[in-house]
């Protein structure tokens, strides 16, 4: 179920209010419910997949339970393998079977050598990089004994697979979320409230900001041969904005999603293109991602200790592994790897841990110099965004040596019946509304609130897009 | 939980109310411009016309027929009610609508050629709909050739959502900014451009061509006009199938497929008193290019010389 359609909008309010009315009493009945609304949720996309989700649940709740059980050192390694080899086996099997299959099969062509195994035709089930982090953390943490294992089978099955977050993320932690299945949930209105602020603002995110920008960016990534380098730069503008609404209004909505429900989910993104270097970047990007790679492996790589040497291979092994997490194809990976020549400089010249704060902090606006340091990490991210949305790294290669020779630069009209620059008002006017709101979740406060939820909501009658309905770039990894 | 649902719904009255207003202005503007499409439908629906004699038809009857010369010729009233790019189900959607509050024509001008044949399955020219919506019976009508309409209908403001520029004519049309959106005359838009072949169409004929079962389809297809035909006929009523010219190119290759057609339409029409064919596919209009603006359409110049002739033929008819 997509959270920008009609199933999803009969789904919220009848799930609310049983969840509120009916099983209010009764902890156990709520998650209970909780439990089969998130299992309809991911059903209503492929039911087939539930057996999925369940044996990832079953095999880390009882890894979980017998971690806790056994003291022996190898019995517990063992547990902890099971864990990984299973999650990490399903994930290999669906996500990059045929994309090692087919990377095998190439690599001895090359040699000459015409290797006849046969690739499969494998769906890959929503959201499974998604729930399989989310479990691996918790039998981690068990591991690491960093949490209780939990001895509710409900309540971890929920954990694992709680609709708002299931397909795209925030992946959370259980030490963060699996308390707050085992605790008294009281309806609080300004939390509820400021969960409908974030639901609206997450859907003018992915309806009006990423799915407008997907029209232009299909129209120039699947003609790039015959744009001007105007358009192309363009079309890597709008890919980064197509990404940054649909990923963070995800997350957006599924946090207020979650505040419905009495829950607290971890923010994902904090304005990341007002970030004014690479390492800032990726502290306000994706966080529950990169939090995650950085818990359970960039810091068991031994992360900033060591030589030089040992933490520029570090931050390699952690830009390529996350590029790859993202999809089975060497765009990611080179992807990865360009984040990771980008962070290089400020890993060498120790600066990766500047801009802790917020860019502009009590000020109206930025200075000259924090401006050109966020175009110029605007600019990069954008330009690896490139190698992210093109269909593979030959398209990826051209599109940026197009960019470089065609040097024209004027208005160009496109397939789409619409010129290239069109949508860079609605773009100006949502980094300003983020600009102005940048320390807070969502821009509906002060004294203009109501001006702006009413705006937003015309915005989204008027300028959403309906006719093509996009799926979330995420669900694909 | 009372001080939240209360907030949700005011949520949803402002901006509804808001949303409302904005569609009200919009749609208040557009319906202020006259002298096109929009002060056509403002007649039509408001029942200002009453015209002795209405001309039917899809992009054809809306370029050919000038009702200001038939209505010179025969002395009756005349409107054209033709739909750009609409088939014989959304004629006769814009002709019902026409009759519930004006008066029953006379005359009924029937423009037909092989497109009329084809049920519409989306609606053209949306845009032309916009301010009246709130009309019921349109409404439910478009909403059955296009179930998306059924929000445009209850969601304010939803429809002006793949119009935007509409929405903002509207409103300023509303503040009297003055616009030309889709001139027409009568319900008549002449229209002047170079003469370009339209080699995509004509290769799609040629393709229908050689599929000899096609003649066979279009025959079968007649019979919708047959049914639909007395719905409008009573005896005091006079309809007129009209063949309006195509450039002789196009004539050349839909020949074979045409001319069974025809046969059939004469057939047809010898058993329904009071209904006439006349057939201007071999009129000299359609040897020179000068006439049209692409192979299927006549231009302004070639429409008033069509109409001339049609409607001295039509007072013809009705005078004997």
């Amino acid at each position: 179920m997509l959270f920008n359609s009609i199933s999803f909008l009969i789904f919220l309010p009848v799930v609310f209010i049983l969840y509120w009315g009916l099983f209010k009493r009764s902890l156990k009945l709520q998650n209970i419910f909780l439990l089969i609304a998130s299992y309809l949720f991911y059903g209503w996309w492929d039911y087939r997949f539930l057996a999925l989700i369940a044996a990832s649940t079953l095999v880390d709740f009882f890894v979980g339970r017998f971690l806790q059980k056994t003291g022996n050192e190898i019995h517990r390694k063992m547990l902890l393998s099971l864990s990984l080899v299973f999650n990490l086996g399903l994930l290999g099997f669906f996500k990059y079977y045929n994309f090692f299959i087919e990377s095998w099969m190439d690599s001895w062509a090359n040699l000459g050598v015409e290797l006849q195994v046969s690739s499969l035709n494998i769906i890959l089930p929503v959201g499974i990089s998604f729930y399989t982090f989310q479990t691996l953390s918790y039998t981690i943490d068990v591991y690491r004994r960093k949490i209780e294992p939990t001895s509710d089978i409900i309540n971890f099955s929920v954990f694992v697979a709680f609709f708002p977050q299931l397909v795209a993320g925030p992946i959370e932690r259980a030490k963060h979320l699996l308390p707050q299945f085992s605790k008294k949930r009281i309806f609080i209105e300004e939390r509820a409230i400021s969960g409908i602020h974030l639901i609206l603002w997450g859907l003018f995110k992915k309806i009006v900001i990423a799915d407008s920008c997907a029209i232009y960016v299909n129209a120039i990534f699947n003609d790039y041969e015959n744009m001007n380098s105007a358009s192309l730069i363009l079309g890597a503008v709008y890919f980064a904005f197509q990404i940054y609404g649909d990923f963070s209004g995800y997350s957006d909505i599924a946090i207020g999603t979650g505040r419905l429900f009495g829950f607290d989910l971890m923010r994902n993104f904090n304005l990341p293109y007002f970030s004014r270097n690479i390492a800032e970047f990726w502290r306000r990007w994706h966080i529950s991602l990169s939090t995650w790679f950085r818990d359970y492996l960039y810091i068991p790589l031994g992360g900033s200790r060591g030589s030089k040497w040992q933490q520029v291979r570090n931050v390699f092994i952690i830009f390529l592994v996350s590029g790859f997490w993202h999809g089975a194809n060497w765009t990611f990976v080179i992807w990865g790897g360009l984040h990771a020549l980008f962070f290089l400089p400020l890993l060498l010249g120790d600066q990766n841990r500047k801009h802790l704060n917020q860019v502009a902090e009590n000020k109206i606006l930025p200075s000259f110099r924090e401006l050109l340091q966020m175009l110029f990490t605007f600019g990069l991210t954008s330009f690896a965004w490139i190698f992210f949305r093109a269909d593979s790294l030959f398209d990826a290669v051209n599109f940026i040596k197009r960019i470089f020779t065609d040097l024209r630069f004027e208005l160009q009209y496109l397939s789409i019946e619409r010129y290239n620059v069109e949508m860079l008002l609605i773009i100006g006017i949502f980094v300003l509304l983020e600009w102005f709101h940048r320390h807070m979740e969502h821009p509906f406060t002060g004294s203009f609130k109501w001006v702006k939820i009413i705006a937003i909501i015309l915005m989204l009658l008027t300028l959403g897009v309906y006719s093509d309905q996009q799926e979330f770039i995420y669900f694909q990894f | 939980m009372g001080k939240f649902l209360l907030y949700v719904f005011k949520i949803i009255i402002f901006s509804f109310s808001v949303a409302l207003f904005i569609q009200y202005l919009a749609d208040s503007g557009l319906k202020k411009t006259n002298d096109n499409i929009y002060g056509d439908w403002n007649k039509i629906l408001g029942g200002q016309l009453n015209s002795d004699l209405v001309i039917l038809g899809s992009s054809r009857g809306y370029v050919s027929y000038d009702p200001r010369i038939i209505q010179k010729t025969t002395g009756l009233s005349s409107f054209n009610l033709s739909i750009n790019a609409g088939a014989y189900n959304l004629q006769g959607l814009k002709f019902e609508s026409y009759l519930v509050k004006n008066r029953h024509p006379t005359v009924i001008i029937q423009n037909i050629d092989l497109t009329h044949f084809s049920k519409s399955n989306h609606i053209p020219e949306e845009f032309q709909f916009l301010p009246y919506l709130d009309n019921n019976k349109l409404a439910r009508e478009l909403s059955v050739i296009n179930s998306d309409y059924r929000w445009n209908h209850y969601i304010p403001l939803f429809k002006y959502n793949p119009y935007k520029s509409f929405l903002v004519k509207g409103l300023l049309s509303f503040f009297g900014k003055k616009y030309s959106i889709i001139p027409t005359i009568k319900g008549f838009a002449p229209k002047n451009p170079l003469f370009k072949k339209d080699e995509h169409n004509l290769k799609k004929l040629r393709e229908l061509r050689s599929d000899s079962s096609n003649i066979q389809l279009f025959r079968k297809k007649l019979v919708i006009t047959k049914y639909f035909l007395p719905r409008y006929k009573t005896d005091s009523v006079k309809i007129f199938l009209v063949w309006a010219p195509e450039y002789k190119e196009r004539l050349d290759i839909i020949a074979s497929i045409v001319t069974p057609v025809k046969e059939d339409i004469v057939q047809m029409v010898s058993d329904m008193p009071g209904v006439y064919f006349l057939d201007f596919s071999d009129d000299p209009i359609n040897l020179k290019k000068e006439y049209f603006y692409d192979t299927f359409h006549l231009n302004e110049k070639g429409a008033a010389l069509f109409s001339t002739k049609l409607s001295i033929e039509i007072d013809r008819i009705l005078k004997n």
